[in-house]
């Protein structure tokens, strides 16, 4: 019984090295750097369509499976938040439970990437049906979103306060556009 | 014909440096020879079977391959990072559309952008000649994401747009549907040519009826039948889309500020 519950203390043990060293990898500057914006490409106006594709991080990026991409929220719905990674589809995944309001859009976000288009052959069809949308699954939140708002929820955390930060934001969520 | 046919070539070198000189006099090649205006019984009966031997007796504006040079206006990276290059999955693939692709990357169709290129020019000489000639283009997509920037681009230019749900008889029974004869679109251009269920739109099939010339944005799972000018590559993400209007508000533009110049010419 005893021996057991060590066991189990041991597998926990592991379980929670694991978990630290993939949040260390997913804190790597250099893979962000690498994945970053997977259209980004070497600039120069005279390059033929063989080398920008040759050069693309679509190309860098291999397989598809399992990659750490960057992607930037583009649309949420609820607790669905599209992600933009710079494929063809955005990628549609469930927002944490905490924390669940920094995933706004504009924000950047690390995804796993699983299919960049999520398609199946139905029985006694000639052709895949496609959903058109990307599989992903949310690693973490990279950065909020961007300038404005952002400054503000740091002078909102320099404050401390804990309720009346979200009303702040709120309004000048709807305060911002009209300056934009 | 040997003689209108050198003589047309030579208009049209006269043309290619000098556009805007020829423009002003429609059909230089009447100066040349008198009975090349109008061709006769047996060439006009040749030409129901193969258009191409009017060619010479069309005004030498339509002779140009890229009339308003918009070989110069596209750019391969810009389409690049427009993301016009990514195909679908190699499983929905069309078949006629094959021709038209780089290859495949670990499932995923890559377009080739010079094909593109090549037919995006000659889809915005289209567009432009017929905004330089007052006519009316129809914008349609079905794709929800990029509705609104579509019907805002087509209304900046002075053009029109069809997004929402097409009820079929639209262009082919006009009478039954609006009570009164009305005018029906000059050309029709598809921002993306299949229904969010993977169908054709109903519209392509309403434009070959009504004789409606109609460019096509085909993404690799579309089908190219029925559709007169082909533009190859993505049209599902909102950026394409988006570069592509760019470039057809662009060529709207070109043929009205020809059109303006031209009446003002006179």
């Amino acid at each position: 019984m005893l021996r057991s519950l060590l066991n189990s203390r041991s597998i926990l043990r592991n379980f929670r090295a694991i978990s630290t060293e993939t949040t260390v990898a997913a804190g790597d500057e250099s893979i962000i750097d690498f994945v970053d914006t997977v259209t980004e490409s070497s600039e120069g106006q005279n390059q033929s369509f063989a080398s920008l594709l040759r050069n693309s991080k679509f190309m860098q990026l291999g397989d598809f499976n399992g990659r750490l991409v960057v992607g930037k929220i583009v649309h949420r719905i609820q607790d669905d938040v599209y992600i933009d990674f710079g494929l063809k589809f955005n990628a549609v995944c469930k927002v944490p439970a905490a924390n669940s309001e920094a995933y706004r859009s504009g924000a950047r976000v690390l995804i796993r990437l699983l299919d960049p288009e999520l398609s199946e052959r139905f029985l006694g069809s000639k052709r895949d049906l496609t959903l058109l949308e990307a599989d992903a699954v949310l690693v973490r939140l990279l950065s909020n979103v961007p300038r404005k708002p952002r400054q503000k929820t740091s002078t909102d955390s320099a404050a401390e306060t804990p309720v009346e930060p979200t009303k702040e934001t709120t309004s000048e969520g709807t305060a911002s556009p009209p300056t934009q | 014909m040997r003689r209108v046919v050198t003589s047309a070539i030579r208009a049209e070198r006269a043309f290619s440096t000098r556009f805007t000189a020829s423009l002003q006099k429609p059909t230089p090649s009447t100066s040349t020879s008198a009975a090349s205006a109008t061709p006769d019984r047996a060439t006009l009966e040749k030409g129901t079977v193969q258009p191409t031997v009017l060619k010479p007796y069309v005004s030498a504006s339509l002779q140009h391959e890229d009339l308003f040079n918009f070989e110069k206006l596209i750019h391969v990276d810009e389409m690049f990072k427009a993301r016009l290059h990514y195909g679908h999955k190699v499983g929905t693939l069309n078949d006629n559309m094959k021709w038209a692709l780089y290859g495949e990357r670990l499932g995923v169709c890559i377009f080739d952008l010079d094909v593109t290129k090549k037919f995006l020019v000659r889809a915005l000489n289209f567009v432009a000649h017929v905004a330089m000639r007052g006519g009316m283009i129809l914008f349609v997509t079905s794709n929800r994401d990029s509705m609104f920037d579509v019907e805002k681009a087509a209304e900046e230019v002075g053009q029109y747009s069809h997004v929402r749900k097409w009820q079929s008889g639209t262009l082919t029974n006009t009478r039954q549907l609006l009570g009164a004869s009305v005018r029906l679109p000059d050309a029709v251009c598809f921002l993306s040519t299949l229904t969010s269920l993977g169908e054709n739109h109903p519209a392509i099939i309403e434009a070959a009826k009504m004789a409606i010339p109609t460019i096509g944005v085909v993404d690799s799972n579309s089908d190219p039948a029925y559709l007169t000018y082909l533009v190859p590559g993505n049209d599902d993400t909102p950026q394409s889309t988006e570069y592509l209007m760019r470039m057809f508000k662009e060529a709207v533009r070109k043929g009205q500020e020809e059109r303006k110049r031209l009446q003002q010419g006179k």
